[in-house]
């Protein structure tokens, strides 16, 4: 007996023996004699014939405590199946409403990927290298334009330069067309004054002087004419030179090199844009990596099934082992014939176990199943360490109850 | 403008320095009639001294091109540099004329 019966006072199956004294409730050092001194007590007692029914009776005592402890413990692990089982059906609850959004999230994040590389115009979902290769076209039209329009202008100046030089030749001509006439009118005076003194023989030839005068007359009035009418053409020709001149000489230059700009820009929002398509399909994959370790949750989630079996298996277990107990206790009181009066000795070994649980409501529920204290300790064992010990030995981690 | 012209039995090579603007396009003009004259087969427009050029020295450059075209003179643009290189590259003047670099 003595190499298996522990030394240690607390969780001793063998109490003390001592009926009269009670033992301070659940203090920490409740004394709980020892196997020595049980046994010590024995020996010296040997010959007492009423020691074996002692002892028979501090048995019953035991079990009557263990049987039920252990329907407390049954009702904890119902308790605690019940907690498990309404807690993980809220996780998992939570969990699918969790992964339905990460599968939202992912859909939206991958429409917005996809759309990030189009752009709606008019109806229609055009790719952004499309829309800038269209820019980019537009622009090189545009520089072909003004490269066309400047080679005109250049060409326009240069046929009105031949203009203006072709305008000083035919003023020249007027210019040497009147000095002819100027001549040809002389010559016709100078006939006329040849005529006049020939008398009646140059009557004739004063007719034609005459004739060939008004006909200088009538070329230097047309030589006049075409001059106002070259000088305004000569007027129009330097004005429109002028103006032309003006417009070639705009230079828009600049105005080519704003492809490259434009260009430029175009690329850094292509490349903004790849990142952000990047980042976008980065995102996507995350979420889905998110709902594929959502859903395997939810399923591991499940084994509360086989531990709400596994709990049930073992209450049977123990609803067996009490029935036991009790059939024993049962059939051992009606040979003996004993009665289990006055002090339970078996009290303080209860209270040693008891004592070491942490969580007060749990502690009170069991104080109350085996001595049946009322609801007032179990109150004051809610969320505190009970009243009753007195040094505050006992842990209560109740701050831990995080249901 | 600075303008200077060369004739070997190659072709004619006018050498482009400093800017060419529509200011210049009168003495250009003259170096247009080098061209028509048919006298060389090739005509190699210098540039590599040419510091800037604005939108009608561009113009001038496609006539002076057309002009060799018209009179079956072969025509090119020889070593452009910054600014003028930079404009015929986004002018693309390179797809309708020959440009050595």
């Amino acid at each position: 007996m003595n190499s298996i019966a522990p030394e240690s006072t607390n969780n001793s199956f063998f109490p003390a023996t001592d009926a009269d004294e009670i033992p301070e409730v659940l203090q920490e050092n409740a004394e709980i004699e020892s196997t020595a001194e049980i046994l010590e007590e024995v020996s010296i007692n040997a010959d007492d014939p009423d020691l074996p029914f002692q002892f028979l009776n501090r048995w019953l005592s035991l079990s009557e405590t263990q049987r039920k402890a252990m329907t407390i413990i049954m009702s904890e692990i119902d308790l605690v199946s019940e907690l498990v089982e309404t807690n993980i059906s809220d996780i998992s609850t939570k969990f699918q409403e969790l992964a339905k959004n990460s599968q939202i999230q992912t859909e939206q994040v991958s429409i917005l990927a996809d759309s990030a590389q189009n752009i709606e115009y008019q109806g229609k979902s055009i790719d952004l290298s499309e829309v800038i290769n269209t820019i980019d076209e537009h622009l090189t039209s545009m520089i072909g334009k003004i490269i066309e329009t400047s080679k005109h202008g250049v060409e326009v100046v240069y046929a009105l330069d031949d203009v203006k030089n072709d305008v000083v030749k035919v003023e020249n001509l007027i210019d040497e067309i009147e000095s002819i006439n100027k001549q040809t009118n002389m010559l016709a005076l100078n006939a006329r004054i040849e005529a006049a003194r020939a008398g009646e023989a140059g009557l004739g030839f004063a007719v034609v002087a005459h004739e060939v005068q008004e006909l200088a007359r009538s070329i230097n009035a047309m030589a006049g004419t075409m001059r106002e009418e070259i000088s305004g053409v000569a007027k129009g020709v330097r004005l429109g030179h002028s103006r032309i001149k003006e417009v070639a000489n705009i230079d828009l230059s600049k105005n080519i090199l704003v492809k490259e700009t434009i260009r430029e820009l175009m690329d850094c929002i292509m490349q903004q844009n790849e990142t952000s398509t990047q980042a976008l399909r980065s995102s996507e994959e995350i979420s889905k990596d998110i709902t594929k370790d959502i859903y395997g949750v939810i399923t591991r989630l499940q084994f509360q099934d086989r531990a709400k079996q596994r709990m049930e298996n073992i209450n049977t277990t123990l609803q067996v082992m009490g029935e036991s107990v009790q059939t024993f206790a049962t059939e051992t009181q009606q040979t003996f014939d004993i009665n289990l009066e006055g002090r339970t000795p078996e009290d303080d070994w209860f209270k040693s176990v008891i004592k070491d649980l942490t969580l007060g409501e749990m502690r009170g529920r069991f104080l109350k199943a085996v001595f049946d204290e009322g609801d007032e300790f179990t109150e004051q064992t809610e969320n505190t360490v009970p009243d009753l010990v007195e040094d505050n030995s006992i842990d209560d981690d109740d701050d831990i109850e995080l249901f | 403008m600075k303008d200077s012209v060369t004739a070997t039995d190659d072709g004619l090579t006018i050498t482009l320095a400093d800017k060419l603007t529509f200011e210049d396009h009168t003495n250009f003009r003259d170096l247009l009639r080098l061209i028509e004259n048919k006298e060389h087969k090739n005509c190699r427009f210098d540039l590599h001294g040419l510091q800037t050029i604005d939108s009608a020295g561009l113009g001038m450059l496609m006539i002076a091109f057309e002009t060799a075209e018209k009179a079956g003179v072969n025509f090119q643009i020889y070593k452009p540099g910054g600014q003028v290189k930079q404009l015929l590259d986004i002018s693309e003047f390179d797809k309708v004329m020959t440009i050595v670099s």
